[in-house]
């Protein structure tokens, strides 16, 4: 009995580090969430170097060079389980990190991405990344013809 | 109380106790504010959303980029100046209502007056102030009133006294033997309107008449009458679009003769079609404007983006520049490490030119400039308006355009790129470019 109660209190004392984070995403308009079929939300410790200057340097290498090394990340899900309101992680290790959301289409073209660099605190407030159309957006959209009128009916029938 | 029960609420309260605290201060993420002065209504109101919606596209870009001073969003406070150009009280009004919400900079205003009544307040507290598209003269000389250290005003279109003399090359190219001057009696007009008389006379063409007006009379059908008494064979207007439609719609009522008129970068944008009205009226006028939307790498970057982030429609005329103001004021903060006035200031100057060769950064995408700064490298930005390289005076320079208005569906010849004003508007041909180093000054 005493060896469970101390190890209760061990795993909770483990866990005094961590805490759970909401995430919401904002999309410039509605034009941009038809377009994209999937989204990854990633978290990275913030580099020394960079500090809580790091978003840009995340998205020009996710960009170049691909994901990295987050310490945590959503599998790459349909991008409606990211409308009302996003994702919950239930265990971010305190202190800052960088929120990094990218947004693809269907031929797997990243069409948006966003950062935003926040702590994990107790009572800390949501984390709200918003997104901006990259530099493939217009390349990736040109031509292209979308047969879903909004949202609603994106998520509800899986129109384009 | 039980063994049991004590491990119980122990373990309760470290579970409460135990969650992990903050440990940066409490304004790390506090937003950044920037004034946004536009005009929503009145003589510019055609156009004033417009150029807010590209505020909101900088605001937009750096924020998703992590916003500005390691992790601070961008919060933009817009106003609406009524394009009240006559009440100095009203623009300092605006002023303060933006420093008491704690603005740390201001883009705008559009219209020279309501910049300069604004700038009366703001230099003095030290806040730096952008304008798009204010181009009187009036504005150079309040720089220059002032030692370096006290300039805060800086602006991303050229001053009027280099477009004055494009007034006399368009005049000349377009053989009008007698010119009418009619322009706004406000800062940006008078002084304008004065320019371009001397332009005129130095090139010893005759100024059949100058005639100054206000915007946002009902009428101007004596100004009408007075000009045609003067039997000129070319008008040069300096007007806001609701103004100059307003005389073009009373010149035909007034069965006025048939005359070449030249506008000016005030009136190059589709609220002027949309104020005369019926666009056969104004078949053939002729203008000159800065070019701020030469489809140059990041002019065109801009404009993808401006469709793709917000009402999927193209950018008007000018509201290249004011992105820019926007995105050189963020990226001077970022540079400056602060949103202290006078270091901000230094930091536009900074940004704006080359500071270091070789190495120096060219950027024209606001996520890799602050990447750039942040990694403490000098930057020079490249605008969607242009190199918006400014001077000691906070002024820039550009190429210059002769445009030509044409109806929808016009097979008139044009010589130069066709700027679509939209809707079924027509469209403002290019007939001819200057080199801003081909301009007399």
């Amino acid at each position: 009995m005493r060896g469970t109660a101390l190890g209760a209190m061990l795993l909770l004392a483990g866990g005094c580090g961590l805490t759970p984070v909401e995430v919401e995403l904002v999309f410039p308009r509605e034009e941009n969430f038809l377009y994209s079929e999937f989204g990854q939300l990633l978290v990275y410790d913030v580099s020394p170097e960079e500090r809580l200057g790091d978003c840009s340097t995340r998205l020009i290498e996710v960009e170049s060079t691909g994901v990295g090394s987050p310490i945590l990340s959503t599998q790459r899900r349909p991008i409606c389980e990211f409308r009302d309101g996003g994702i919950r992680f239930p265990d971010i290790p305190a202190g800052p990190h960088a929120y990094v959301m990218l947004a693809y289409d269907d031929a797997d073209s990243l069409l948006l991405s966003g950062c935003t660099i926040a702590e994990a605190y107790e009572g800390a407030p949501d984390v709200t990344v918003r997104l901006f159309p990259t530099a493939g957006y217009a390349r990736a959209t040109q031509g292209r013809t979308l047969t879903c009128g909004n949202v609603t009916q994106k998520c509800a029938t899986g129109c384009r | 109380m039980t063994r049991r029960t004590f491990v119980a609420i122990a373990a309760a309260g470290l579970a409460c106790a135990c969650g992990p605290e903050r440990t940066l201060p409490p304004d790390a993420f506090a937003p950044i504010r920037i004034g946004v002065v536009v005009s929503r209504t009145g003589g510019l109101g055609g156009a004033g959303p417009g150029w807010e919606d590209a505020s909101r596209l900088a605001a937009l870009e750096v924020n998703a980029a992590g916003g500005l001073l390691g992790g601070r969003p961008v919060e933009l406070v817009s106003v609406d100046d009524e394009t009240n150009t006559g009440d100095p009280d009203f623009h300092a009004s605006l002023a303060n209502g933006l420093m008491n919400q704690g603005v740390v900079g201001v883009v705008g205003a559009a219209a020279s007056s309501i910049s300069l009544g604004l700038a009366a307040v703001l230099t003095p507290m030290r806040i730096p102030q952008l304008s798009c598209c204010s181009t009187s003269d009036r504005i150079t000389a309040f720089n220059e009133a002032l030692e370096p250290d006290a300039r805060y005003f800086f602006r991303t279109i050229p001053p009027d006294s280099l477009q004055s003399e494009v007034v006399a090359v368009a005049a000349g190219a377009l053989g009008c033997m007698n010119v009418a001057i009619l322009h706004l009696d406000d800062d940006y007009g008078q002084p304008f309107g004065e320019a371009i008389e001397a332009a005129l006379r130095t090139d010893m063409i005759p100024v059949a008449i100058r005639a100054p007006f206000r915007e946002g009379l009902p009428s101007y059908s004596s100004l009408v009458s007075m000009v045609i008494a003067a039997s000129p064979d070319c008008v040069s207007l300096v007007a806001f679009p609701g103004s100059a439609g307003a005389i073009f719609r009373d010149w035909n009522s007034a069965g006025g003769p048939a005359v070449t008129w030249i506008g000016t970068d005030g009136i190059r944008e589709p609220a002027f079609v949309d104020e005369v009205g019926d666009a056969s009226i104004i078949r053939n006028v002729f203008g000159t404007s800065p070019i701020t939307d030469a489809p140059t790498p990041e002019y065109n970057a801009y404009s993808e983006r401006f469709r793709a982030s917000l009402s999927g429609a193209a950018p008007i005329p000018f509201s290249s520049n004011q992105y820019d103001a926007t995105a050189l004021l963020m990226l001077a903060i970022e540079r400056a490490g602060t949103t202290d006035g006078p270091a901000v200031r230094d930091a536009l100057h900074e940004v704006s030119n080359r500071m270091s060769e070789p190495g120096f950064e060219r950027a024209g995408a606001l996520t890799s400039a602050l990447n750039q700064l942040h990694r403490g490298r000098d930057i020079d930005y490249q605008g969607a308006s242009g190199n918006c390289d400014f001077d000691a005076l906070g002024n820039v320079v550009t190429p210059y355009e002769i445009w030509r208005y044409d109806r929808p569906g016009s097979t008139d010849d044009c010589p130069g790129p066709r700027s679509d004003a939209g809707g079924g508007r027509g469209s403002f041909c290019r007939f001819r470019t200057i080199a801003a180093e081909d301009i007399r000054r």
